[in-house]
């Protein structure tokens, strides 16, 4: 979502995203600022990134160090439908990875780890039980 | 299955490409459970692998943002939505609506001495739940389109599809049919698994019937003997051997 907020008089155009479960990203200008929920959704500050410049063509997604998966898995069983990554790509938290039908429903399951995808574990049609690995990432 | 707050929220639009893919953008900048988004038209409305869903002003097209429910739930969705539309059918208009194996709702053809359509019925609404899973979250949206006022189809639909219109020879209100669909759902959404099935099974035509089934690159012939507790098609092949079919594609023989 982007916005622009005042304060004391000057004004910021903002963006705020979710990076991943709890995990929230205000971006400012060429800054990355980057929070938490506590249990009484209080929001708490974890920490700052800043680019190196604003017209790097192209700019990876850099999260702070928060535990994560190396192994994507399925929590639903299906036919692989669609794969929406290849090998090599970085992906983010939140991105779908893969569709998976089964009974005319399209289950899209997203990873909530970022990173690079080493290896894609499916092919498509194969069919995939519960709690199967999908992707790994490196 | 689960309860929350059941505060019903629409969102009207006069067109979208399509309620499913609008419910998604929504869902991505946070909107409340039993929020619906209500269009007159679709420009690219969608059923299952992306066939299109013949979509004009005329029917009623909407999709449903569900609260987060267990994994092992979602596959109950298609089944609720489908009841619910069926109930909507049969009590407000007299209609002997029907469901084939896992979302299609039917109607009998008035014309049954033409066999373009098989078993003599004519489709008359579809539903197209779509999950958005991850380890820790999980969204799901119902879509239903509902062929309520719609006069013509193309000829590539005739003998398939139908409207209540078609039906019925009266117009309806779309306002009356979807609250009655979203009464329904919600009372199903309490239910139990057992219940949900057995009321499905009650209104399931594909039981008895013999089909062909295409799935992973394989054909098979069998009949229908019944489902399984987790929603899957149980066909018995000539030999005896009772295959479970969680995707595919069906023809009747």
């Amino acid at each position: 979502m982007r916005t622009r907020i005042s304060i004391k008089n000057k004004s910021y155009d903002i963006e705020i995203s979710k990076v991943k479960e709890n995990l929230f990203k205000v971006k400012v200008k060429n800054k990355d600022y980057f929070f938490t929920q506590d249990k009484s959704g209080e929001l708490i500050f974890l920490e700052k990134r800043g680019y190196p410049s604003l017209d790097a063509q192209e700019r990876i997604e850099i999260v702070p160090n928060l535990p994560q998966q190396r192994e994507i898995k399925t929590p639903i069983a299906g036919i692989v439908s669609k794969i929406h990554i290849k090998e090599g790509d970085t992906i983010k938290a939140g991105q779908t990875i893969i569709t998976l039908a089964a009974m005319k429903m399209e289950n899209e399951i997203i990873s909530e780890s970022y990173g690079k995808v080493k290896k894609i574990r499916v092919k498509k049609n194969q069919f995939v039980n519960t709690e199967e690995i999908l992707i790994t990432l490196e | 299955m689960e309860d929350s707050s059941r505060k019903i929220r629409f969102l009207y639009y006069s067109s979208v490409s399509s309620t499913n893919l609008k419910a998604r953008e929504l869902l991505r900048n946070k909107v409340h459970s039993w929020t619906v988004i209500v269009a007159q038209s679709q420009e690219k409305g969608y059923g299952k692998g992306e066939n299109p869903w013949f979509s004009p002003p005329g029917g009623l097209y909407f999709s449903l943002i569900i609260p987060e429910i267990s994994i092992k739930n979602i596959r109950l969705l298609t089944f609720i939505a489908a009841i619910a539309v069926t109930q909507s059918l049969r009590k407000k208009f007299n209609l002997e609506a029907v469901i084939k194996w896992p979302n299609d709702v039917l109607v009998p053809s008035q014309n049954t001495l033409k066999k373009s359509s098989p078993l003599g019925f004519k489709k008359i609404a579809g539903i197209l739940v779509e999950n958005v899973i991850g380890e820790r979250s999980k969204n799901s949206i119902v879509g239903v389109g509902i062929n309520t006022n719609i006069e013509k189809f193309p000829g590539s639909l005739l003998g398939k599809a139908t409207s209540i219109l078609r039906q019925t020879a009266k117009s309806v209100n779309d306002k009356e049919i979807l609250d009655f669909f979203l009464k329904g759902f919600q009372e199903l959404f309490k239910e139990s698994e057992i219940d949900i099935l057995n009321e499905y099974k009650k209104y399931e035509i594909l039981r008895g019937r013999k089909v062909n089934v295409s799935f992973q690159d394989k054909k098979i012939s069998g009949t229908v003997c019944d489902f399984d507790k987790k929603g899957a098609l149980m066909v018995k092949l000539k030999e005896g051997r009772i295959i479970r079919i969680l995707e595919g594609i069906l023809e009747l023989v």
